[in-house]
């Protein structure tokens, strides 16, 4: 049994002891059990037999070469320019949107503009509706005399053939159910209106309000107008309140534009570090 | 240039410096890829795999044997392909094998050794490597490294990523069943190996 035991020793040694990775004492014991048993010994030579076989085997030609192709140079950069075809794809979105949206708004306005002009028979109306915006770049810097310039004009309307006054007096109700409802807090707001987006806001306004245009009784509204005019502090609030109503659009077509911008130029740059 | 050189313009992603590091070693790398697979094909996959690999992953070399580094790829790739295989075994073992047993075996013939000699290592190199494709992958992997490709138990257990106890007991291993392989196959070693590495 002891026997039996050392030989499971000396086969688990025969690799390690070739490699000269035995111990003092595990050389010592293997070689004095070698000494000794020829079947162990026959073991250790053919072990090392296979040891040397196996260094000797010839070495082998690669089938090919494994360089690697010039276009592969471009694989760390991948990552980077993989973005290009994403780019161009999000500046097209981008520019494409910003188009839809822009020419959306224009024939909507642009809608607006003939309905009123269809709802109202007389040709009267067209100038007021195109003096109004006229009038409003000023109106920007000082908001409260122009408004109160459009409501004196509003209230000599009467004096004019009715339809014109028809129109006038729906943009007061307009306001005059504005003031009712939102006024302390478009008074606030206005201030902070910059003097782009409010002339750009009074415009669309405008028509805005010719469109909302219903062939009402004129003299109630006529009564409404003759309140706003009394009250010249209220009357800037009448074209800052619908400017909220408008203005995310603005907000959306500017920075839809400015994103095809971005875009457009980080394309350009990609495409550039591609080439 | 020199090899530190290189790999620093490799690393900068120069492929023309890559490539020459390529060219130098893809011998050596592909030597060890054949024994550990046992066939061309999957030698070839395993080695260009290993040297894209290589390229793409050289900022993560921080010194030391570029050699060890690669044939660390190269084993690692080629213990993949061994697993994929065994997930799906049905496919050509069978007809790579009677591939590799006729033409597939291109020999750099040592200009020492008479045509006996050739033809005696080429059909001992045949029947080892039958014997290395029998063992298990870990013991495989470090018979060939240490006894085909002559490295040391320190480089072993640093491209195999284990300690030398593991690389020691592998090895024992390995070798105790490729001689069993090769005992089992009545396979008589030549005189010539019993004479030689008397010095121990």
């Amino acid at each position: 049994m002891a026997r039996q035991n050392d030989h499971n020793r000396v086969e688990e040694l025969i690799s390690a002891y070739l490699d000269k990775r035995v111990s003092a004492e595990e050389k010592d014991f293997f070689e004095r059990h070698i000494a000794s048993c020829a079947d162990c010994r026959a073991q250790l030579e053919t072990t090392r037999s296979m040891v040397a076989a196996l260094k000797a085997m010839p070495a082998v030609k690669a089938p090919r070469s494994f360089v690697l192709p010039r276009e592969m140079a471009k694989v760390p950069k991948r990552s980077f320019l993989s973005l290009y075809p994403a780019l161009r794809l999000a500046t097209i979105v981008a520019a494409m949107a910003f188009v839809v949206l822009f020419a959306g708004d224009l024939l909507i306005n642009q809608a607006g503009g003939n309905n009123a002009l269809q709802s109202i028979p007389a040709a009267a109306p067209a100038p007021v509706v195109m003096q109004a915006p006229a009038a409003m770049p000023q109106a920007a810097a000082t908001q409260e005399p122009a408004a109160a310039e459009a409501y004196s004009a509003a209230a000599t309307a009467p004096a004019e053939p009715p339809a014109p006054a028809a129109a006038a007096g729906a943009a007061a109700k307009v306001s005059a159910t504005a003031v009712m409802t939102e006024a302390p807090m478009a008074a606030l707001i206005a201030p902070t209106a910059t003097p782009e987006t409010t002339t750009v806001a009074n415009a669309a306004d405008q028509t805005q309000m010719a469109l909302s245009a219903t062939p009402e009784p004129t003299e109630p509204m006529l009564g409404q107008q003759m309140e706003a005019t009394e009250q010249p502090a209220i009357s800037n609030v009448v074209e800052a309140t619908p400017a909220p109503t408008i203005e995310p659009l603005r907000v959306v077509e500017i920075a839809l534009l400015v994103l095809a911008v971005v875009l457009g130029i980080a394309t350009i740059i990609v495409r550039r570090k591609q080439a | 240039m020199d090899e530190p050189a290189l790999i620093r313009s490799a690393q900068k992603g120069d492929i023309d410096a890559f490539n020459r590091l390529v060219l130098a070693y893809q011998h050596q790398v592909y030597n060890l890829a054949y024994r550990i697979m046992g066939e061309e094909a999957s030698a070839a996959d395993a080695t260009q795999e290993a040297f894209i690999s290589a390229y793409n992953h050289l900022k993560s070399f921080r010194g030391g044997s570029f050699k060890s580094w690669l044939l660390r790829i190269v084993t690692n790739a080629c213990y993949d392909d061994l697993r994929k295989r065994k997930r799906r075994p049905a496919t050509s073992l069978e007809e790579l094998a009677s591939e590799e047993n006729g033409e597939g075996e291109f020999e750099l013939p040592s200009t020492a050794d008479g045509p006996e000699t050739i033809v005696q290592r080429r059909e001992m190199a045949a029947v080892l490597q039958e014997g290395i494709t029998t063992l298990p992958d870990d013991q495989r992997i470090v018979l060939v490294l240490s006894d085909v490709q002559g490295m040391s138990y320190e480089e072993i257990a640093e491209i195999t990523n284990s300690n030398l106890g593991t690389v020691k007991s592998r090895l024992s291993r390995a070798r105790g069943k490729l001689r069993e392989y090769l005992q089992s196959h009545g396979e008589l070693l030549p005189a010539q190996y019993r004479l030689e590495g008397d010095e121990v």
